[in-house]
């Protein structure tokens, strides 16, 4: 194509108010009001869902009232440490990964505390497996949010 | 025509619906656009028009031959157009026809392909035009919309995009594995350099550069261990195929590539654990008993595989069943098993690595594995194919995302 090319800029200036749900909203208050970390378990299989869902993906069905209280410890399963800049998330390098809390589905969630002036050497230090730990934030700054909490080394 | 309980139908599927039969359908034409990072000269659904208009030149095929259309493209915020169905139905030649949208993530275009083969296996359509298209160079922040595919309520502030968790499977596997990160390094860049070569053979693809390990080795660290030169590009491109009944097919090309086998697989939306990837996964087992390979590394010739970053290939050939071990696999990769002058190549087309329109990418596997059965991919056909395989992938476990597998088996002969 030769010559001008028309180009239109656009831009969405779109809000949504998504509904959390009971199951959703039971997980949000518990981190929110105890500093707790509430998932479901389904009675058949045995499955704990961190985040917590409302039915389970292979009984097909409902955990609506089937809660379960996990500990504020786990271990790393898998993890990378990002140094690229995406846009909206934060400034690398920092580490994120999957945790197992209790025997609940893995979580993704960035492990803090860790060293990363030497990103190869803090990668080959992490391992699977390693024992960790969940820190709640004051409750006064706790809103109801999967940041009201994060994840050090044990 | 398929007998229920016959080996083609492996799961008693057609036996258990009171002798169901399937018929077979071959793809008889193809059209592809050149990816690129930007196609200004066309608007709209001008480009989708364009892919379907190169595959029915292709078939010689005209739209009243069509008897339906299937239309396959991902997130719509790529494109900004938040209805693409309604904006792209007519230039996908649908008028008066049956027309429907597919979106499974990156597998979308290959779901679009397997529909199309339903529709046409079924016997309630002769002949149907799949059509894919992604336009990413309509938006500046197309890694915002990559960020956005996630569960708005638990995980986005979580920084999880794909090239976080395809870092994390790699780092895994070194562990688990005990590969050292130089040896990753090597296999990783060798088989990237492997793709970028074959794509200079491919007037579609969009990254058309000689490179060697060392510039990969030396590109930016995005994830540990991913860098830039191990991924896709994000590309404006579109792609179409059509897809025929026996007796169609015969009438209008002497070089049909029959489909053997499909299968298509949802795996959880959980991140299992380990993350591991060292057997072949239940899509590929299926598509394979469909299609008669009980023997893959024997049996197939080429694979066109939906690989968007190279991990070094270990994987991917024990995913395709090639091998047994982990330890047999790197030797493979080590030896260039599939280069284009290895025993099967893997990706002559250049591969998502060196293309990637979302939507339309794993529609441009089975297209590409399509034309090598033809014996039409020009420079960068294969000698002597009867088998190839083209597979998809769409969506990454995490919270708010299943995950999308398919497979596709075609072949110079029916079976």
């Amino acid at each position: 194509m030769t010559g001008e090319s028309i180009v239109m800029p656009a831009n969405w200036k779109l809000h949504w108010h998504y509904a959390a749900g009971e199951v959703g909203t039971k997980y949000l208050v518990g981190l929110r009001d105890r500093g707790e970390i509430m998932a479901t378990k389904c009675p058949q299989c045995g499955l704990v869902y961190l985040p917590p869902r409302s039915y389970c993906q292979d009984c097909f069905v409902s955990l609506r009232n089937r809660w379960v209280k996990l500990p504020a410890e786990g271990t790393l399963r898998a993890f990378t440490i990002v140094t690229e800049p995406f846009e909206g998330l934060p400034t690398p390098p920092y580490v994120i990964g999957y945790f197992k809390i209790g025997h609940a589905t893995n979580i993704p969630h960035f492990l803090l505390g860790v060293d990363l002036s030497d990103v190869e050497r803090a990668r080959e230090r992490l391992q699977t497996g390693m024992p960790v730990k969940l820190v709640f934030k004051p409750r006064p700054e706790r809103v109801g949010a999967i940041t009201d909490f994060h994840i050090e080394l044990a | 025509m398929i007998s229920p309980g016959s080996d083609l139908d492996p799961f008693g599927c057609i036996a258990k619906k009171g002798g169901a039969m399937a018929r077979r359908v071959a793809i008889v034409g193809t059209g592809q656009t050149k990816c690129t990072t930007r196609r200004r000269d066309v608007g709209m659904p001008d480009l989708v028009y364009e892919a379907a208009r190169l595959a029915l030149d292709d078939a010689e095929l005209g739209l009243d031959d069509v008897d339906a259309v299937i239309y396959a493209t991902a997130p719509e915020s790529f494109d900004g157009v938040n209805s693409p169905d309604k904006w792209a139905a007519d230039a996908a030649g649908a008028l008066n026809k049956p027309f429907m949208r597919i979106h499974t993530g990156g597998a979308t275009g290959a779901s679009g392909g397997i529909a199309g083969y339903h529709h046409v296996a079924s016997g309630l359509f002769d002949t149907v035009l799949v059509v894919a298209l992604q336009r990413i160079g309509q938006t500046p922040d197309a890694q915002r919309v990559l960020n956005l595919v996630w569960d708005p309520i638990f995980a986005s502030g979580m920084a999880l995009n794909l090239i976080a968790s395809v870092a994390m499977r790699a780092e895994a596997s070194m562990k688990r594995t005990g590969m050292s990160p130089k040896t990753w390094s090597e296999l990783a860049a060798k088989q990237s350099v492997s793709y970028h070569n074959n794509a200079l053979n491919n007037p579609y693809a969009h990254i058309r550069i000689s490179i060697t390990p060392q510039d990969v080795m030396n590109s930016r660290l995005l994830a540990w261990p991913l860098r830039l030169l191990h991924g896709c590009p994000r590309s404006d491109g579109a792609c179409a195929m059509i897809l025929a009944s026996e007796e169609r097919a015969k009438k209008i090309t002497r070089t049909p590539a029959w489909v053997l086998g499909v299968a298509a697989k949802t795996y959880s939306m959980n991140p299992g654990e380990p993350m591991v990837f060292d057997e072949m996964p239940p899509d590929v087992i299926t598509a394979y008993k469909m299609a008669g390979i009980d023997k893959p590394r024997q049996q197939i010739d080429v694979i066109e595989p939906y690989i968007p970053f190279t991990l070094g290939e270990s994987d991917t050939f024990l995913i395709f069943g090639l091998c047994d071990s982990e330890r047999e696999a790197m030797k493979m990769a080590e030896a260039g098993f599939g280069e284009m002058t290895g025993e099967i190549p893997i990706s002559p087309s250049g591969g998502v690595v060196c293309s990637n329109p979302i939507g339309a990418t794993a529609l441009v596997r089975q297209v590409e594995a399509a034309l090598q059965v033809m014996g039409k991919a020009e420079r960068r056909q294969v000698p002597d194919v009867r088998i190839a395989v083209a597979s998809g992938h769409g969506g990454s476990r995490g919270p708010g995302s299943a995950h999308f597998s398919t497979m596709m088996v075609l072949g110079k002969e029916p079976r």
